[in-house]
């Protein structure tokens, strides 16, 4: 009976250590590395948009005002710039979405793909 | 370096702060994870996206509870949802889980099972049998040695359900193993 107990008790014992016992699979060795890469990437991305989303804000809220400053003294009628957009809308949209690539691309992603590498 | 540093060094930016941390908490999530999705290709995967919404996050971080508590629950919850994800059921009622093992061992078997490796890796067998929440709060409880409000504020369980996964694990464990070598069991 003593050595049956002894036994169970061993069990037990066993049980514990088996819990507390480590995983034998273990994380790759370049997991750090590789997750600290990932973060550096989102990290700078992130920061490059807020740059590039204030930069656009300024530049477009500085339009706003300077044709809200056009359009009020001077009525669309009357101001041949303001008239020239109206009617060639198209065309200055498309020029906006250019320079808005161009200004994306030179900002965001050639900063972006062209960081210095730190891991 | 305490947490409230190791934080606000990691806000700023610095890159040994982030390596730091990773360092000093991946063991942590590893374990939960490796434990939570059965030991799948997908671990290591999780266990960046893991570190990613703890980078993304940090700011939110207000210092309530622990660092390690605070990423744990980061781990449990995204294990929780790639788990629902792939349509696994976690949420055994602690009254309705009976240990289920891969029967008896032969009798050369059982001999062998005296043998102490033999024996864990027997134990091993019979915890990944186990229900995903008993499977966490054992490693979190034995493996981590986190405390039960630690385990709480990781699992959102309550106190007592937390202790009665513990219990009706164990003796789900000793009944696998007694199931599995009936030599074992005491007369």
């Amino acid at each position: 009976m003593n050595a049956e107990n002894e036994r169970f008790a061993e069990l037990e014992a066993l049980i514990t250590e088996a819990l507390k016992e480590k995983p034998e699979r273990e994380l790759s060795l370049t997991f750090t590395d590789t997750l600290l890469r990932r973060v550096e990437k989102r990290l700078t991305w992130r920061e490059l948009i807020r740059e590039f989303a204030v930069k656009t804000g300024i530049v477009v809220g500085a339009l706003i005002i300077l044709a809200l400053c056009l359009y009020f003294p001077m009525r669309e009628s009357t101001n041949p710039f303001l008239l020239m957009v109206v009617d060639n809308w198209k065309l200055v949209t498309g020029v906006g979405f250019l320079i808005l690539f161009t200004f994306f691309s030179d900002q965001v992603l050639l900063k972006f793909y062209h960081r210095p590498q730190a891991y | 370096m305490d947490d409230a540093t190791l934080i606000a060094q990691v806000q700023a930016g610095n890159e040994h702060a982030n390596r730091f941390l990773i360092e000093k908490y991946k063991n942590l999530v590893w374990h939960l994870v490796l434990r939570m999705v059965d030991q799948t290709e997908d671990a290591e995967d999780l266990c960046q996206e893991i570190f990613l919404r703890v980078f993304r996050d940090i700011g939110k971080f207000r210092g309530e509870a622990k660092l390690s508590t605070w990423i744990g629950a980061i781990a449990y919850n995204m294990s929780v949802t790639y788990l629902r994800k792939k349509g696994k059921n976690i949420m055994v009622p602690v009254d309705d889980y009976l240990p289920v093992t891969s029967g008896k061992l032969s009798d050369e078997t059982a001999d062998e099972a005296l043998d102490k490796s033999s024996m864990k890796k027997i134990i091993h067998r019979v915890i990944d049998s186990l229900p995903v929440q008993y499977r966490t709060v054992i490693t979190l409880f034995y493996l981590e040695e986190l405390s039960y409000k630690e385990i709480e504020e990781i699992t959102g369980m309550p106190d007592g359900t937390i202790k009665s996964y513990l219990n009706r694990g164990r003796q789900a464990i000793r009944e696998g193993i007694l199931q599995m070598v009936p030599d074992m069991r005491p007369e």
